[in-house]
């Protein structure tokens, strides 16, 4: 079909107020499911949910006033008028902070999916909270990649990587690891941004996933539009 | 009728590109990558013809509809734009749906072509793997984990050169 678009799909949407077809559920009852319920204060759990896995903890222990936070001084150095970190901002803050040390800078695009990984409520920006655990997962991930590139070629091999994804517990089939691998990989070997990249999106995606699968199946039964929240953004 | 060597021709990925280049010179080579993944179900780095020629037809859909949006001709449209032109495209999406989207295309409340073609490959893609899902058409599919994984990371186009 030679049509863009998929005009008609589910019921068509009303001009004003509540839509009702399938799709078009009003949002507080069913189209962002637990999306909009208090699920930022829970930290992701390593390894503890059999399906999916882990990634790497958050760290929720004290709550340390932000002002004391000795990461809120770099958090507003970084963040600009409007108290958020965006894309090219987060961007500039891990080139210039030399968190890649010998590895290539971060390209804008996993930037955006790191952001987006985290953004809850949408509002394509990262604020202080987002910032420190994206840090720790970060922080997380890297250790992970310097421990399999023992070269220090800033690259690591297909079977290495797919031992690191193991060892962050997620339960991911053979054949879908091995054609997931074969896209990350240039030439044979897997270079950290695009790690990162596959690290940031299976957290994104596991923890969609787990928000809605509530009867533990390893399945989810999506809406439409669910499923567009959560796959376009990643 | 196609030529054996017209066939050949028209499956190689650098067709495409070929192709994509005079369309557009300015476009970015990572947004034909993507095409190909999001096309490539047989993850053989080619399209066939009839894939191309479908896709073909989004494309010059989608700049016309860009266009429409960009009176400037600027090259980029407002982020607010860019929800009524998805909406024009017929995608059925909620306010939140439409502004998530929105807010993870655009940099600076604007979206250049590149990425709003790089977003709409996206949509069609994910809006086509849904439907083949949902086979009695009621808006609505059952998703295994490890299927969806697979499917979501392999839209990953590496930004190494």
């Amino acid at each position: 079909m030679a049509y863009p678009g998929y005009g008609g799909y589910g019921s068509p949407m009303p001009p004003q107020g509540m839509p009702g077809g399938p799709m078009g559920r009003p949002l507080p009852n069913h189209m962002g499911g637990p999306m909009l319920g208090p699920m930022g204060g829970a930290p992701p759990q390593v390894g503890g949910y059999a399906p999916y896995g882990g990634g790497y903890p958050g760290t929720y222990g004290a709550l340390t006033p932000a002002a004391n936070d000795p990461m809120w001084g770099y958090f507003t150095a970084i963040a600009g008028q409007d108290g958020e970190v965006d894309a090219m901002e987060l961007q500039r803050c891990l080139t210039q902070s030399g968190f890649t040390g010998t590895y290539s800078p971060f390209s804008l695009e996993t930037c955006r999916i790191m952001i987006a990984m985290l953004d809850r409520d949408f509002t394509g920006k990262m604020g202080f909270s987002e910032f420190k655990e994206l840090f720790v997962a970060l922080n997380g991930w890297k250790q992970n990649f310097t421990m399999f590139d023992r070269d220090r070629s800033g690259t690591v091999e297909h079977h290495e990587l797919t031992q690191a994804i193991s060892s962050m517990g997620y339960r991911i089939s053979p054949q879908a690891l091995n054609a997931i691998i074969k896209r990350y990989n240039k030439g044979g070997r897997i270079y950290f941004d695009d790690y990162v990249a596959c690290c940031v999106k299976l957290r994104a995606l596991t923890d969609h996933f787990k928000r809605r699968d509530t009867m533990h199946q390893g399945s989810v039964h999506f809406g439409y539009d669910d499923f567009i929240l959560c796959t376009m953004a990643i | 009728m196609i030529s054996p060597l017209e066939n050949e021709w028209m499956n190689s990925l650098s067709f495409l590109f070929y192709f994509i280049f005079l369309f557009n010179p300015a476009f970015n080579i990572d947004t034909c990558r993507l095409m190909i993944n999001m096309l490539d179900r047989d993850m053989s780095g080619t399209m066939g013809f009839t894939e191309f020629k479908d896709l073909w037809q989004a494309l010059n859909a989608w700049k016309n509809i860009f266009m429409s949006f960009d009176r400037d001709r600027s090259g980029t449209v407002e982020a607010q734009e860019m929800q009524q032109a998805i909406k024009s495209l017929g995608y059925n999406l909620s306010p939140n749906a439409l502004n998530m989207i929105m807010k993870r295309y655009s940099v600076n409340g604007r979206i250049p072509f590149d990425d709003f073609v790089s977003c709409c490959v996206r949509l069609r893609g994910l809006t086509d793997h849904f439907q083949r899902r949902d086979t009695s058409r009621n808006g609505t599919a059952n998703f295994h984990y490890d299927d969806v994984s697979a499917y979501i990371l392999c839209m990953h186009v590496s930004a190494i050169a």
